[in-house]
């Protein structure tokens, strides 16, 4: 309405030259209560004092990456789903560890992990009043998250299963071929929740959208453009009641305001980076961190394609050369950019990529020998430079570092910027770009991203699935290390079924990636909120899922 | 005034067609929604299934008359990253907050510009003058981002007078509002300032003065109310950029708008919402074009002739 | 106001010389320190960043990148502008109405999405920015310069020039040009520090001037969120911002009363 009105004045401006005097009153006359009406109308619209409430949790957290109530064709929204939706799997919020205590009770598997059961606890209740949680849930759930619109992470390895209710509380789900990692996809990675069938049959996809009944300890209320409200769903099986009746979250992008929020008291949880998390405590406000580390960041040496005949292989790239790489990785202080990054703690180092304790392969000796051959050292770094005959011997010595935005490690593009000033700092020829993680992902998938750009490893995967994903031919976009080795012996050990041998070749082909120097491994990470102390008292999650945090039924109320 | 209007009309058609064509464009020429939304560890044959689902495997010139078919009926198709919700209705769903932020500036500007401009042509060339002058510049001498984020802390994290971000009382809109509307103050300022200089040194102010209206009343009622519509023909130059600043200062304050969900899209490369917004506020600029050159056609004989 | 414009142009071309420090390579060890006063030395008068670079020489440096865009994109934008309003308002007919509607198309679409658009299709440069720049302005002086031309055409040396022979290059060339000359020169002068703001906020959006380049506004975007703990370093490149936007303003403010008086809505 307003701008109507503003561009027949604006029109007036244009044409005014030509125009008899005695007309403009009439218009403007016209124009201008018009626009002064309509201007006061939407103020006093607007006017709706909000009310504050003691049993409220606002937390002001990053924009998810989507938002929909379709948790399988979404992305990145782990953090502001967890309260309704439950998948079946719980874990721990101290150990992290898969526990009983959520929707599932026991589960097997065959002896070839083809054929998984799960006993599902009796007595569930949807949010809602739509009745009693059964197997037929979880059997409409995973077609729903294995369907076509399905983008949910890893979903390729949830795919393929045969599902079927036992009887009202088992389901089966039998996969064509061993399927090792469903634990992991249920638990950790978490990319199956729980919705219910009742409504689906009744409401449809519409009904999901308008207003979807999970499990979880909050239901939904409502979703308005950058918010969601959740009440407490007091009809929940578990134990443990939230203390705070009403949870809010509010989207926001800028740091800063995040901040603002938590210190003037609007927010009582906000997810900041951790450059600001000094300025958050200097403010009274204290940190709350997973149970776990969560996170693994990699830089990754992109557009080495080269296993024998892929005409892709980026053997025109400096990095190409293992002495490069090898100077590359020793330019960087990794101990000064622990500290200038992750000031507020919960950063380690991390010795090779996809490499976790626990998982398949883990090799403790690389951490200390991490130390000597990763450490520190631009004079060495220049000397393996000059062997390497740089920067004459390459046709384009330019090192091409993408400054790309990561959701949920918002440090990326600082830490970038710290690993352009070491390489400058030892005679590298380096540019920052700003890619955004589409445009590599295009370039990455039509093999053609010659460039350096960071990549996360979130919850960390099982080896397999890491392997797959980082190190593999058909993996993702964002992988950039291919070559015969590891090709025939990630091939070797996906077919061993021996665990001792499976393990062998694992740890092998880890320590090859690392004499390698196939990427430039960086921090292992535990995700840090911080919170107001006059508000919440503490918060104990486990650090899982993507984002890296949940639970926010453990979230104490300050007594 | 038939023929005029037909002409008229047909330019602006084709008009809104050239939108159509560049929206599209704009929106393909950022890659494709797959590489946005797949996860880090997809593969091939997921990206080739979505690339199906979207149906982005068609020609692009089918893929642009299969859009433009829907759009003539109103319809942009569903939101790649809004699941569940039309293009069409986000944009209708957030452009009210647009809007309401985008007049609340307009009037925080009228309310800081008039007054000053019109005591700075009172007061011409006394320092008087030059203050308002150095006040009014003030909001088009810094990045509109950092006056926010400078107010948010003065006004809510330190005075607790306001509140942070977000979208909800009256309360909400004025800092936005003052950080998105001073940087037409200048403007605004200057125009009002040199309209009154000319009024007041027009035949029926110095009449007025003879007949011994007060001072004050000359100035505020009789002079002001010739030299207003001077400045309020800015008003279509502000309206344009009201877009440009939003999408800025959407994102400091958070304020759920279309300035904030045309971002999001093209980085999430939600083509059907990055044409919806696109077309929505190119159809409402030229539309409302069309409206006033009609409007004025009729009120002024003499343009339609030329 | 001289004294001001000579302040930003002697660092703009002397930066290289005069500069105390390497703006591009920073030393970690001095990040984040004070400026002289607020606890700082006179090594770092205007204290350090995020990577421990000396602002006061980035800011030095800045400013020959922030003018030289400025004016890069003012010039490209101008001469554009001014060559269609030219055509269109000497013209008139179809040519009008081709650009005219081209100008609504312009001004209907806008810019900083076009922007975000060019960011992240070929990824944001010195080169971008200029194209915004240029997108965002022609039109304004398109219409503008149309103005002009619609009431010097019917002044009488044109219609003597016609009547002389003239072709219609020359009388747009000779007669009618210098005529909007004035126009066109405040017009510039005053849109020096609105380009300067458009590059801050495409900083903000992250597809200003790539990173390390030192330019003003991408240094108040970088510095925004420390606000609280390291002030300086957003609010000395948005000083130097403040104040070249004052010194420009009065400038343009000076030479639209010498030399167009009648000029008063930019």
């Amino acid at each position: 309405m307003s701008q109507i009105v503003n561009d027949r004045q604006h029109a007036d401006r244009v044409l005014r030259t030509d125009r008899p005097r005695r007309i403009r009153p009439v218009v403007h006359g016209i124009a201008c209560n018009l626009g002064v009406v309509a201007l006061v109308g939407l103020v006093l619209l607007a006017w709706s004092p909000a009310l504050a409430q003691a049993d409220k949790l606002v937390a002001a957290v990053s924009k998810p990456g989507t938002e929909t109530n379709r948790f399988w064709s979404g992305s990145t929204m782990w953090h502001v789903m967890d309260p309704a939706l439950e998948g079946l799997l719980d874990q721990d919020p101290v150990t992290g560890e898969n526990t009983d205590k959520g929707l599932a009770v026991s589960w097997e598997a065959s002896d070839d992990f083809k054929v998984w059961t799960f006993k599902l606890r009796k007595g569930v209740q949807f949010h809602h009043g739509w009745g009693e949680f059964t197997a037929a849930d979880v059997v409409h759930s995973y077609k729903l998250h294995t369907g076509p619109d399905a983008i949910i992470p890893t979903v390729d390895q949830l795919r393929g299963a045969k599902a079927e209710a036992v009887d009202r509380y088992t389901v089966r789900f039998t996969y064509p071929e061993p399927n090792k990692n469903l634990l992991f996809l249920h638990g950790g990675r978490s990319v199956m929740k729980v919705y219910s069938k009742a409504q689906f049959d009744k409401e449809g996809l519409e009904g999901y959208d308008r207003k979807f009944a999970g499990t979880g300890h909050y239901q939904f209320v409502s979703r308005k453009p950058g918010q969601i409200l959740y009440e407490r769903f007091d009809k929940h099986y578990s134990s443990v009641k939230p203390d705070f009746r009403v949870l809010e979250f509010r989207f926001v992008d800028e740091p800063a305001t995040k901040l603002a929020m938590l210190l003037s008291g609007e927010a009582a949880i906000a997810d900041l980076p951790r450059e600001l998390m000094k300025d958050a405590l200097a403010g009274g406000m204290k940190t709350a961190e997973s149970a776990r580390a969560v996170i693994q960041t990699d830089v990754v040496l992109n557009g080495l394609y080269c296993e024998s005949g892929d005409e892709a292989c980026g053997k025109h790239l400096p990095w190409y050369n293992r002495k490069i790489r090898e100077a590359m990785n020793i330019a960087l202080n990794r101990e000064e950019m622990v500290q200038v990054l992750f000031p507020g703690g919960g950063a380690k180092l991390l010795p090779r990529y996809a490499m976790t304790p626990g998982h398949e392969g883990y090799d403790p000796t690389l951490v200390e020998r991490f130390k000597k051959e990763y450490g520190y050292n631009p004079e060495r770094a220049k000397k393996l430079m000059k062997e390497a005959g740089y920067p004459e011997a390459f046709k384009d010595p330019t090192i091409h570092l993408v400054l790309k935005p990561s959701a949920g490690v918002p440090e990326v593009a600082l830490q970038m910027e710290l690993i352009h000033q070491y390489l400058t700092a030892v005679g590298f020829k380096a540019e920052l770009r700003e890619i955004d993680h589409a445009t590599v992902g295009a370039m990455g998938r039509a093999r053609k991203a010659y460039i350096i750009h960071p990549s996360k490893n979130a919850p960390p995967r099982p080896t397999e699935v890491a392997f797959r994903a980082f190190y593999s031919k058909p993996g993702g976009p964002y992988q950039g290390w291919e070559d015969d080795f590891t090709s025939s012996n990630i091939k070797a050990f996906r077919a061993e079924r021996d665990t001792e041998k499976r393990d062998a070749i694992a740890r092998k082909l880890f320590n090859y990636l690392f004499e390698q120097y196939v990427s430039m491994p960086m921090f292992e990470l535990r995700t840090q909120l911080a919170f107001n102390p006059k508000m919440v008292g503490s918060w104990q999650f486990p650090g899982v899922t993507s984002t890296g945090y949940g639970h926010w039924h453990t979230v104490k109320a300050t007594k | 005034m038939k023929r005029y209007l037909v002409i008229r009309s047909l330019q602006s058609l084709l008009a809104l067609l050239a939108i159509s064509v560049i929206a599209f464009a704009m929106s393909h020429l950022t890659g494709s929604p797959v590489d946005a939304m797949l996860p880090d560890d997809a593969g091939p044959e997921e990206a080739a299934r979505l690339t199906k689902l979207w149906g982005l495997d068609l020609p692009l010139y089918e893929q642009y008359f299969v859009f433009l078919g829907n759009a003539l009926q109103g319809n942009f198709g569903d939101s790649i990253k809004w699941q569940g919700q039309t293009a069409f209705g986000l944009v209708l769903e957030r452009l009210p907050a647009t809007i309401q932020l985008g007049g609340f500036a307009i009037i925080v500007s009228t309310i800081i510009a008039l007054p000053v401009g019109v005591l700075a042509a009172v007061y011409k060339d006394t320092p008087f003058d030059s203050a308002g002058k150095l006040v009014a510049l003030l909001g088009q001498a810094m990045p509109n981002f950092w006056l926010g984020i400078v107010l948010i802390w003065i006004f809510a994290v330190h005075l607790h007078w306001l509140p942070t971000s977000g979208r909800g009382g009256f309360s909400h809109m004025i800092l936005p509002a003052i950080a998105m509307g001073w940087f037409q103050v200048a403007a605004f300022m200057r125009l009002t300032r040199s309209a009154m200089l000319e009024v007041l040194d027009s035949e029926y102010i110095k009449l007025a003065r003879i007949k011994g209206v007060p001072e004050r009343r000359v100035i505020w009622v009789h002079a002001l109310k010739n030299a207003a519509i001077a400045p309020l023909t800015y008003f279509g130059v502000i309206a344009g950029s009201i877009f440009t600043g939003s999408v800025v200062i959407e994102t400091v304050f958070a304020w759920p708008g279309t300035g904030l969900l045309a971002i999001d899209a093209i980085r999430g490369r939600d083509f059907p919402v990055i044409q919806a917004v696109v077309v929505t506020f190119a159809g409402v600029f030229i539309v409302a074009n069309l409206i006033v050159d009609t409007l004025y056609a009729y009120l002024d004989p003499r343009i339609r002739y030329q | 106001m001289f004294v001001l414009v000579v302040l930003l142009v002697i660092p703009a071309l002397s930066a290289d010389w005069l500069a105390p420090h390497d703006p591009i390579r920073g030393s970690i060890p001095d990040r984040l320190k004070p400026p002289v006063f607020f606890g700082g030395t006179w090594e770092f008068a205007l204290g350090t960043d995020r990577l421990g670079r000396d602002i006061l020489s980035r800011i030095m440096h800045g400013a020959k990148v922030s003018l030289s865009i400025s004016i890069a994109g003012i010039l490209a934008g101008g001469v554009l502008g001014t060559a269609l309003g030219l055509i269109a308002g000497y013209f008139r007919g179809l040519a009008d109405a081709i650009i005219m509607r081209l100008v609504d198309i312009t001004m209907a679409l806008p810019s900083i999405l076009l922007a975000l658009v060019l960011a992240v299709t070929v990824g944001p440069s010195f080169q971008t920015i200029i194209v915004v720049v240029t997108f965002v302005l022609w039109a304004l002086y398109a219409r503008q310069v149309r103005g002009e031309v619609l009431s010097i055409r019917e002044r009488d040396f044109v219609a003597r020039a016609r009547v002389a022979g003239a072709s219609d290059l020359r009388i747009i060339v000779r007669h009618i040009l210098p005529n909007a000359a004035n126009t066109i020169i405040v017009l510039a002068t005053l849109q020096v520090g609105s380009v300067i703001l458009l590059e801050a906020g495409l900083s903000f959006l992250g597809v200003g001037i790539p990173r390390p380049t030192p330019a003003w506004g991408l240094m108040v975007a970088d510095g925004r969120q420390l606000i609280v703990s390291a002030w300086w370093i957003a609010f000395f490149p948005g000083l130097a911002i403040t104040l070249t936007v004052f010194a420009l303003n009065l400038l343009g403010d000076w030479m639209r009363d010498r030399l167009d008086p009648r000029l008063k809505e930019v």
